[in-house]
């Protein structure tokens, strides 16, 4: 009992301290066509004013383009009218966000005209739908 | 004296649960620094330290102490670090009428689309400023 006890100490300060730096993904979904699959990290997912803030990652499992496996993203989104603003990407050529930097995108900064609200349905996007998931989120 | 171990690590795996849960949607701010004439102080959130691509993003809420203007007590910043250079650049911005980011919130920007002149990187001294020494602290 008491190695127990010592055991959930450790346990509880060590991954306080592992997740100062690192994602933890959770899986959304895959489209139908099987081309994409999203995560998103619900530790990051934070009211700020109006907005919910989130983290994302989407893995690119067909078609790869310009040696592009994946992209992590962070998005600003209206939970009332399900709508996103994605603001940076970072593309790899590898899964999981891992391998080299293809490049680095702000998307306000690089294209201000493309930076504007849309919208996703909950029912036909995958991004609508995990959208919906994470306005669940208190 | 087992029953009483027993309690005890129930109420610690339950807190464990609940504070994780809590976690999943509100800041944990840590205090960094505190200007010496105690006009405001910098907070920023660990847990929102991520290293993404070339650049490192995080969270972080400053309260204004003195010198109050327009009912701003406090402001709530993301913000992209080139932990290299020790520069900064700012993304978001939103400021509230109470401390620790609380309250009515005023003005809620996305600098690079609202401001796109005030979007550049400046350098803060690690030494000399306070932003420097958040700056250490995130660049860890």
């Amino acid at each position: 009992m008491k190695k127990l006890f010592l055991f959930l100490i450790i346990f509880n300060l060590l991954s306080v301290n592992l997740n100062a730096a690192t994602f933890n993904w959770t899986k959304h979904s895959v489209t139908e066509d099987g081309i994409l699959e999203v995560y998103y990290d619900k530790k990051t997912v934070l009211q700020v004013g109006s907005y919910k803030y989130y983290w994302t990652l989407a893995n690119y499992l067909k078609d790869i383009q310009n040696d592009i496996n994946s992209s992590v993203g962070h998005h600003m989104a209206k939970c009332d009218t399900n709508e996103i603003k994605m603001i940076t990407f970072t593309m790899y050529d590898a899964p999981m966000g891992s391998g080299n930097i293809i490049f680095d995108w702000i998307a306000p900064e690089e294209d201000p005209e493309e930076f504007i609200w849309e919208y996703y349905d909950a029912n036909n996007s995958i991004y609508g739908s995990m959208l919906d998931e994470i306005c669940k989120i208190r | 004296m087992k029953f009483l171990l027993k309690k005890i690590l129930i109420i610690i795996l339950m807190s464990f649960f609940v504070a994780n849960i809590s976690f999943a949607a509100s800041f944990n701010w840590t205090r960094v620094a505190k200007a010496k004439d105690g006009s405001f102080e910098f907070f920023y959130d660990k847990k929102t330290v991520f290293k993404v691509g070339q650049n490192t993003y995080f969270w972080q809420m400053t309260n204004n102490l003195k010198n109050i203007e327009d009912n701003v007590y406090s402001s709530i910043t993301h913000n992209m670090a080139n932990c290299e250079t020790y520069e900064l650049k700012i993304l978001i911005y939103s400021d509230y009428k109470r401390p620790m980011g609380r309250g009515m919130f005023d003005i809620e920007v996305v600098i690079p689309a609202d401001f796109p002149d005030d979007f550049e990187w400046i350098y803060y001294d690690k030494e000399t400023t306070m932003q420097g020494l958040v700056l250490n602290e995130i660049c860890d």
